[in-house]
């Protein structure tokens, strides 16, 4: 690095910053406990993503789960509507049971695809996580949760 | 003469597109050129074309419909582009903005870094095809070469200085100005290469220890959700109310920001060339930055840079010292116009014409 005045500066810039480290103003690890606060604010939002994609995929569940024949209204505003819809649905209980079976499997087969996205996220973000702590281990005062 | 451009994206206030649109205007008269996104904002739907109404290379030599020549401005991945460009049989030029090193966005968001990770990749598939390659700063152009690009040149950002010619808001000027303590003033995206959590950090202990009437502005984009909130509760957990995040603001209130504030700040990691940087300058603030990527090269002498591996204290004092110290004020606001000056010197639509006739010649 040249003596340039602007180095000078920057010199007797971080001299005042030991300075003050020495006279007591700054309190211990106050940069690195600044750093790893944000850190952990990053994190959680992440991890608060991370929990709503898990209620969300537990509410489709749940509706899969739900799927049922006795949903399906055969009340009627007409006279003899509701006794024609009964009847009807009687009539195609079977077909109708038939096709529900289908999506149930078809939604459960798409519940387990959703869980085992969530498991690779998860291991994905505890992945980062992890290569984040090592690296952050040996990063210099200006090296943040950022830094390449 | 048709030279049609092409970008991934075309959103409001996006520093590519107004570039594409610049260089549009610029070469009125000398050529045709339409601008075509993959992805067009409804906003922009006046002024872009989607990629899938670019003509089709079969009218390409016929008089009306032929493309001359397409100009791609590369910053992200985007797999149909590249295809679309591969295919085409036009000269091709590419205008560098930077793709940012993904490894900033991997922990936040991760889909995003992929992106940018195909970028570099895609980036380098067009070598064999680029007939020339332009950075938007020397910085730039040694990726470009880096990269494999043969026929490279540095080719400025046009109407670098149009957000601050605004006339500046009255009313926030009036606010800035009533300040008792020092305004400073960060302008750009909140993405994680910007660090503006590292500038939060500097702040905090400004205002803690040092100067506890100090203003923070941090002025643009909040596109990146998560970094977005991320930051704004860390400024909430740290109680600092007087860190004005502002948003996306008109030109005016951007205006009246730069011509009210002390100085301006950036702790950013990266930067392909750095517009607030000139924005800030132009205006005569006294600049405070540090030593990455295309920055330095921005600043030229102008502005207080500090290293890597000053962390937010240094920070913070370079903040006290810029505004306390009237002597050191005035120099490094002298150094900001000078350096505006040799900026606007400049003819950057001369450079790119030129440019693309060596490239189409």
């Amino acid at each position: 690095m040249d003596p340039s005045p602007e180095n000078e500066l920057v010199a007797r810039l971080r001299e005042r910053v030991g300075e003050r480290r020495e006279d007591g103003l700054y309190p211990d690890g106050l940069e690195d406990d600044l750093d790893l606060h944000f850190h952990h604010i990053a994190v959680r939002g992440v991890r608060d993503r991370f929990e709503r994609l898990r209620a969300a995929l537990d509410d489709a569940d749940a509706v899969g789960r739900a799927l049922s024949a006795s949903h399906i209204g055969t009340g009627s505003e007409r006279v003899a509507g509701g006794f024609v819809h009964r009847l009807v649905a009687r009539m195609t209980h079977r077909q109708t049971e038939g096709a529900l079976t289908q999506v149930r499997e078809y939604a459960e087969a798409l519940a387990e695809a959703h869980r085992a996205l969530l498991m690779a996220y998860a291991d994905l973000v505890s992945q980062v996580d992890d290569l984040r702590d090592r690296l952050g281990g040996g990063s210099g005062e200006g090296g943040g949760p950022a830094s390449p | 003469m048709n030279v049609h451009q092409v970008v991934v994206a075309a959103a409001p206030h996006d520093a590519i597109v107004n570039h594409a649109l610049a260089l549009q205007q610029a070469l009125g008269g000398r050529a045709t050129s339409e601008i075509y996104a993959r992805f067009v904002d409804v906003e922009m739907a006046d002024f872009v074309r989607p990629l899938a109404e670019f003509p089709s290379a079969a009218t390409s030599g016929s008089k009306d419909g032929s493309v001359d020549a397409i100009v791609y401005h590369a910053s992200i991945g985007e797999h149909e582009v590249t295809e679309f460009l591969l295919a085409r049989p036009e000269p091709l030029v590419i205008v560098y903005h930077n793709i940012t090193p993904p490894e900033f966005f991997d922990e936040m968001d991760p889909a995003f870094a992929a992106l940018l990770r195909a970028g570099r990749d895609e980036l380098a598939a067009l070598v064999p095809r680029a007939a020339a390659a332009l950075g938007v700063s020397e910085y730039n152009a040694a990726e470009l070469r880096s990269v494999g690009f043969a026929n490279v040149g540095v080719s400025p950002l046009v109407g670098l200085t149009s957000r601050v010619d605004a006339e500046p808001d009255p009313e926030t000027l009036a606010r800035v100005s009533a300040q008792t303590g020092p305004v400073y003033l960060f302008v750009g995206q909140l993405l994680p290469h910007k660090r503006v959590d590292l500038l939060v950090q500097a702040f905090h202990i400004l205002r803690t220890y040092l100067q506890p009437d100090a203003v923070l502005v941090i002025a643009g984009a909040q596109r990146m959700q998560a970094c977005t909130d991320a930051l704004h509760q860390f400024v909430a957990e740290l109680a600092l109310p007087d860190v004005w995040m502002t948003g996306t603001i008109p030109d005016s209130v951007l205006s009246a920001y730069y011509r009210g504030a002390d100085a301006f700040v950036t702790a950013t990691e990266h930067e392909g060339f750095c517009v607030p940087l000139i924005e800030a300058m132009t205006c005569g603030l006294p600049v405070i930055a540090r030593r990455f990527a295309a920055v330095p090269d921005t600043l030229g002498d102008a502005g207080l840079l500090l290293e890597p591996a000053d962390g937010a204290a240094v920070f913070a004092e370079a903040m006290l010292t810029v505004t306390t110290n009237d002597e050191l004020s005035a120099l490094l606001a002298d150094g900001s116009r000078r350096r505006a000056e040799d900026w606007s010197a400049l003819d950057p639509v001369r450079v790119f014409l030129d440019h693309l006739k060596g490239a189409l010649s």
